[in-house]
């Protein structure tokens, strides 16, 4: 039944996703073309177009960027579990979880896509032989920043980057059904009731992060000392923890705002 | 075989309002039955609660001994008042989808109703009249070999020659081993084709009997005791 | 076949009454098959429950009779048939005199009506 679901979500999805980032690949492919004929034949009279021809081009991956998300976060399990369709879907012979792991798998595969395919909409517009170049030394940066955050070799780092990644975004995911499967079951000030839970949960999570960097930054000296005096062993170990930390925080909260919400599309559901 | 439906003390409440009062009530197999009430009586939130789509508050609700859940979904299948379909759908997507999840959905009944109509399988509901989605959306549930069909006001605000086709459709799905429960305040144009009645009114059963013996009894048609026994 | 139900008996009364008078004006012959519960319910857009049971009541009356594998079949009975008829018919001479007599008409009035009518023309037959 999970499979029929997933089947049926990314259906429904990417009726609207994929002819978007079909777009994204058409402008890209459009716009790359455009910036090779204006790079070879450079005339100051056409800049005001060059300009705004670019601010269009990233005004355009914005919008798709955005209404990605709020579609796959906020839009879709608000029509498809709280509107009309509700009545279809809720009485599926389906358990409530089954209904949430199939929202969520569906989301992460598009915004996982979604994220590679913007970040090489931007490579694909920028890249020259310069670039190709000195891609030896991006790498090298990329490694170093991993290993400067996560406190890692780049190896362990990165997969614990990565995970961390996915983990968040599961976790973005799940907050928000959440907050819509609250906010949908009162009968008055639905929308305000979800977006005070979405601020509720994201203010305390600051504030229990916060509170562990404190935590863990005591043995070295307290959080006042920081990066100024300690050695870089020291600061690696801060760093490690901080994302472990970090990922465990919010695999909890992800798995709390899962049975809440399950919680709440068997128990409270309120259809109108 | 036990009860198809049975609810004991069952009552729903939101907030300060009851919609159910300690309803109690058994339903066979076999039967047609009408649950006849005033708007606001609590007939739609007992479909809703016999669906899964409600917790009670109290009480309990039993189908095929049973409490509501994706086992009982997949005997009981639900018309509610308003279309549930996207309208990006075709007719065969919607097939396909009550295929998938149905397994006693019979895609060469709904097909041969769908023809019978004249309805291209092809369309999307987004094009389609309001009369026709719904007649389409009765022909997906009725297309079902389930155990109890929940059709929410399923004639009101619909015209005559559908009303007729809707009976109609009722009356040659119906099985010995199925009830259909039909939710309604328009009874007299249903009465003929009803076994049992049910009287309902502000979530209290006010009176249960199969619609001969009301009418020997009372010498009047469901009706014209319907507008007795609630008028204003 | 137009099925005209009341308001206030018992659907399956008058579902038995009207397939009676079908039976007994010829509409069904005697031997003949009856067609099914679910089409007869869905002619007379009833529940076939309902009708069942109307066809019970006349395989009670002795009109119908069931072969279990074939179905329902009108009794061959004539003789049956016969006296149904008589008592029906009497039945609705008893009701017409009735309402004769609630007018006032007398005995002799009614019988003078009654030739003079049926004299006139049989456009009524048809």
């Amino acid at each position: 039944m999970l499979g029929k679901l997933i089947k049926h979500e990314f259906h429904a999805v990417s009726r609207l996703l994929l002819p978007l980032h079909l777009a994204l690949i058409a402008i890209t492919f459009v716009g790359r073309f455009y910036v090779q004929f204006a790079m070879d034949h450079m005339d100051y009279r056409f800049s005001l177009i060059h300009v705004s021809l670019f601010m269009f081009y990233f005004l355009a991956l914005f919008a798709i960027f955005v209404l990605t998300y709020v579609y796959l976060y906020i839009l879709r399990p608000h029509r498809n579990w709280f509107s009309d369709e509700g009545y279809l879907i809720h009485t599926l012979p389906v358990t409530p979880a089954a209904h949430i792991w199939s929202k969520l798998i569906v989301a992460m595969c598009w915004v996982l896509l979604d994220s590679f395919l913007l970040i090489l909409s931007i490579f694909l517009m920028v890249v020259n032989p310069q670039v190709l170049n000195s891609w030896p030394e991006f790498i090298e940066m990329l490694q170093e920043m991993v290993t400067a955050t996560t406190g890692m070799d780049y190896v362990l780092g990165s997969v614990a980057y990565i995970l961390n990644l996915l983990i968040t975004f599961a976790r973005g995911l799940l907050i928000c059904y959440m907050c819509l499967a609250i906010g949908h079951s009162f009968n008055q000030y639905k929308l305000l009731i979800s977006i005070g839970i979405y601020i509720g949960v994201s203010m305390g999570m600051s504030l229990i992060t916060t509170l562990a960097g404190i935590l863990f930054s005591m043995p070295f000296g307290g959080y006042g000392s920081l990066s100024l005096f300690m050695i870089s062993s020291d600061y690696n170990t801060l760093s490690q923890q901080m994302t472990w930390f970090d990922t465990v925080l919010s695999l909890v909260v992800a798995a709390a705002a899962f049975f809440v919400t399950q919680y709440f599309l068997s128990k409270r559901l309120n259809l109108e | 075989m036990e009860t198809l439906m049975e609810c004991h003390q069952l009552s729903k409440h939101y907030g300060t309002k009851i919609a159910l009062d300690h309803v109690d009530l058994t339903i066979e197999r076999g039967r047609i039955i009408g649950l006849l009430g005033p708007n606001g009586s609590g007939k739609t939130t007992l479909i809703k609660l016999i669906n899964g789509l409600l917790s009670p508050t109290q009480g309990t609700l039993l189908i095929n001994g049973q409490a509501p859940g994706p086992e009982t979904k997949k005997v009981v299948s639900y018309l509610p008042e308003r279309t549930y379909f996207s309208n990006w759908m075709k007719v065969t997507d919607i097939i396909r989808f009550f295929g998938d999840f149905y397994a006693d959905f019979d895609d060469k009944r709904a097909m041969e109703m769908l023809h019978r109509l004249n309805i291209n399988e092809n369309s999307r509901l987004g094009t389609m009249s309001k009369g026709t989605k719904e007649k389409v959306q009765l022909i997906m549930v009725m297309s079902r070999n389930a155990d109890l069909y929940c059709l929410d006001e399923p004639i009101g605000g619909v015209d005559p020659a559908a009303r007729d086709y809707i009976l109609q459709t009722i009356i040659t799905n119906y099985s010995e081993n199925a009830t259909v429960l039909i939710s309604t305040h328009l009874i007299s144009d249903i009465e003929n084709v009803l076994d049992d009645a049910i009287f309902i009114q502000s979530g209290r059963v006010m009176l249960t009997g199969s619609v001969d013996d009301i009418r020997m009894q009372e010498g009047k048609s469901v009706d014209a005791l319907f507008r007795e026994v609630f008028r204003c | 076949m137009a099925w005209v139900l009341d308001d206030s008996r018992p659907i399956y009364l008058q579902l038995a009454n009207k397939i009676q008078s079908d039976i007994i004006s010829g509409i069904y012959r005697p031997g003949d098959k009856l067609p099914s519960v679910r089409d007869l319910a869905m002619d007379a857009a009833v529940n076939p429950n309902t009708m069942q049971k109307a066809l019970m009541e006349l395989e009670r009356g002795g009109l119908i009779y069931t072969q279990r594998t074939s179905g329902r079949y009108i009794s061959e009975d004539t003789q049956k048939m016969k006296s149904i008829k008589e008592s029906i018919a009497r039945e609705q001479i008893q009701q017409f005199l009735k309402s004769m007599w609630q007018l006032g008409f007398e005995k002799q009035e009614i019988l003078q009506f009654m030739e003079e009518t049926l004299r006139e023309d049989i456009k009524w037959k048809h």
